[in-house]
């Protein structure tokens, strides 16, 4: 008999979870071996020993505190997502319209309104006075518990909206703006509703510091924006084409030329070359369209077309220089 | 899976947190139970908890309702067991007169320490044995951890392990025979 292959089952056969079979023959061979039988005790004995140690008691008290403590993170994971939810359908509602606007008009947009403010007070007002609804907090009815009893209930006035920080290992990415009491709202930047607030801060913030530090962090992610929501793609070319600062339109170039590079994307790009007043944004212009023409082999004709006037007509040196080396490469 | 249960995760899905706590709280101690065991601490096993069912909510929408809800949350109870870290790895060693202030410091969490009366002598070799029962558990892959705490305390069947861990029975049975001798070998002292 195989001593070894018995001794493997005895810890098995001392929990019952071996097959009748099996059972039938580890019993068998126990009558006859002493070893075996010895080992069997001695595993006992090691069994009662580990189960005569104190332990963690799972008591009434113990999984009510367990309950409580989920019932509360349940309850910042409902508001949070609501948050993000009421956020981003209300960037979704002005970011349509006012995106025509700066589109077509390439204007100064609004300034002095607070991003906040234009989210939650201008929409929100309308709705309060239509329904008397929570404007950020809505809760399913169905939900047991108030979510958040009184909190920024109607038509509180949400200012202040900040965006904090980005997390490039992980995609968080942080916003607080002041309800009725300061709050922050975290979501990834991969989220689809995160992208819309993303999208809709690009370019309707006043504050150029937020508007850098929200393109930045698009741009950090690289390969992943080729995913990201369509109104993320408009955006950057709002701001590549009308931000009055230049690091925000750097930055909404660097983030574009991860994303697949299109006609739309073509289009503002020619934008820049042709119009974009700082000579520093016109040569960045060019490099990216040198890129792009390497990475695809292509010749477009209005890309060449925008590089041979600029050979002809720049008035800064430099860029009639970078355009006439590139139309050289790119034609070749 | 009962009608019952369908109903109250369909519920639960459209926001209903009622039909949610109804819904697990069938199943919740015995994952508060399997974490205390795996974890050895109340407030690591609350914190484990606590994950496990975040993301039984975030996931609920994604549930396949031909799958057995138990299994899945006993799947994500384990999976959430074996990548935890201890946020607070105190204990690591329980020197003896410590002892007593762990046990107040614990009961007052709502966590009794179960044992019977021991003479000093008694209560010294189990404080010791206890810490090194609880380190040669950590020497464990988490793997071979889980599955000696799902069969050894908690007394599940082989192939209910095999499904909460989406392996087959016979890896159940090799890391749990690997358990017991990596176990004997570190304690060999004591039993
Ligand atoms: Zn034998």
């Amino acid at each position: 008999m195989n001593h070894k292959h018995i001794k493997e089952l005895l810890p098995i056969f001392l929990y019952g979870d071996l097959s009748p079979d099996e059972t039938a023959e580890v019993r068998q061979h126990l009558e006859t071996c002493t070893e075996c039988r010895g080992e069997l005790e001695s595993l006992k004995a090691f069994n009662a020993v580990l189960s005569g140690l104190p332990a963690v008691e799972v008591t009434g008290e113990l999984l009510n505190e367990a309950r409580q403590e989920l019932r509360a993170a349940l309850r910042r994971e409902t508001v949070k997502q609501s948050l993000w939810e009421r956020v981003a359908e209300r960037a979704g509602k002005i970011f349509a319209p006012r995106y025509r606007f700066a589109f077509s008009a390439a204007a100064m947009l609004l300034a002095g309104v607070g991003i906040g403010y234009a989210i939650f007070y201008r929409t929100g007002f309308e709705q309060t006075k239509q329904n008397g609804m929570p404007l950020v907090s809505e809760t399913s009815q169905n939900s047991r518990q108030s979510v958040n009893g009184g909190f920024l209930r109607g038509g509180t006035r949400t200012d202040n909206l900040h965006f904090l920080n980005l997390d490039p290992q992980s995609g968080e990415v942080e916003f607080t703006f002041d309800a009725v009491t300061p709050m922050r709202v975290k979501g990834n930047v991969n989220d689809e509703q995160v992208q819309k607030v993303m999208a809709h801060a690009i370019v309707n913030s006043d504050n150029p510091g937020v508007r850098l530090k929200t393109v930045s962090a698009l741009a950090e992610q690289g390969e992943q924006l080729r995913d990201a929501d369509p109104a993320v793609k408009s955006a950057l070319i709002t701001a590549l084409k009308t931000d009055g600062n230049p690091g925000v339109r750097s930055e909404a170039l660097r983030a574009l030329m991860q994303m697949p590079f299109d006609k739309e994307i073509k289009e503002a790009v020619l934008f820049v070359l042709l119009h974009d007043k700082n000579s520093g944004m016109r040569v960045a212009a060019i490099n990216s369209l040198e890129l792009t023409s390497h990475e695809k082999r292509m010749s477009d004709a209005d890309i060449l077309r925008a590089l041979k006037k600029k050979v002809q007509s720049d008035d800064t040196n430099y860029v009639r220089l970078q355009a006439r080396t590139v139309l050289q490469e790119v034609s070749q | 899976m009962a009608p019952h249960e369908i109903e109250l995760i369909e519920k639960a899905r459209s926001g209903d947190t009622g039909a949610f706590e109804a819904l697990v709280y069938q199943y919740d101690k015995q994952v508060l139970t399997i974490a205390a065991r795996y974890v050895n601490s109340s407030d690591d096993a609350k914190d484990i908890y606590q994950e496990v069912f975040l993301r039984v909510y975030k996931g609920l929408k994604k549930f396949q309702l031909r799958s057995e809800f138990s299994t899945w949350i006993f799947r994500i109870a384990t999976n959430v067991c074996l990548s935890y870290h201890s946020r607070r790895k105190r204990r690591a060693h329980v020197s003896l007169d410590q002892e007593q202030e762990v046990s107040d410091g614990e009961a007052s969490h709502g966590v009794e320490i179960v044992s019977e009366e021991h003479s000093p002598h008694q209560q010294t070799v189990n404080a010791e044995l206890s810490a090194r029962v609880e380190e040669a558990m950590d020497a464990l892959s988490p793997q071979q951890k889980i599955i000696f705490t799902l069969k050894h305390y908690q007394g599940y069947k082989l192939n209910e392990i095999a499904l909460m861990l989406k392996c087959s029975e016979g890896t159940v049975k090799k890391q749990l025979f690997t358990a017991v001798r990596r176990l004997r070998e570190a304690l060999k002292e004591f039993a």
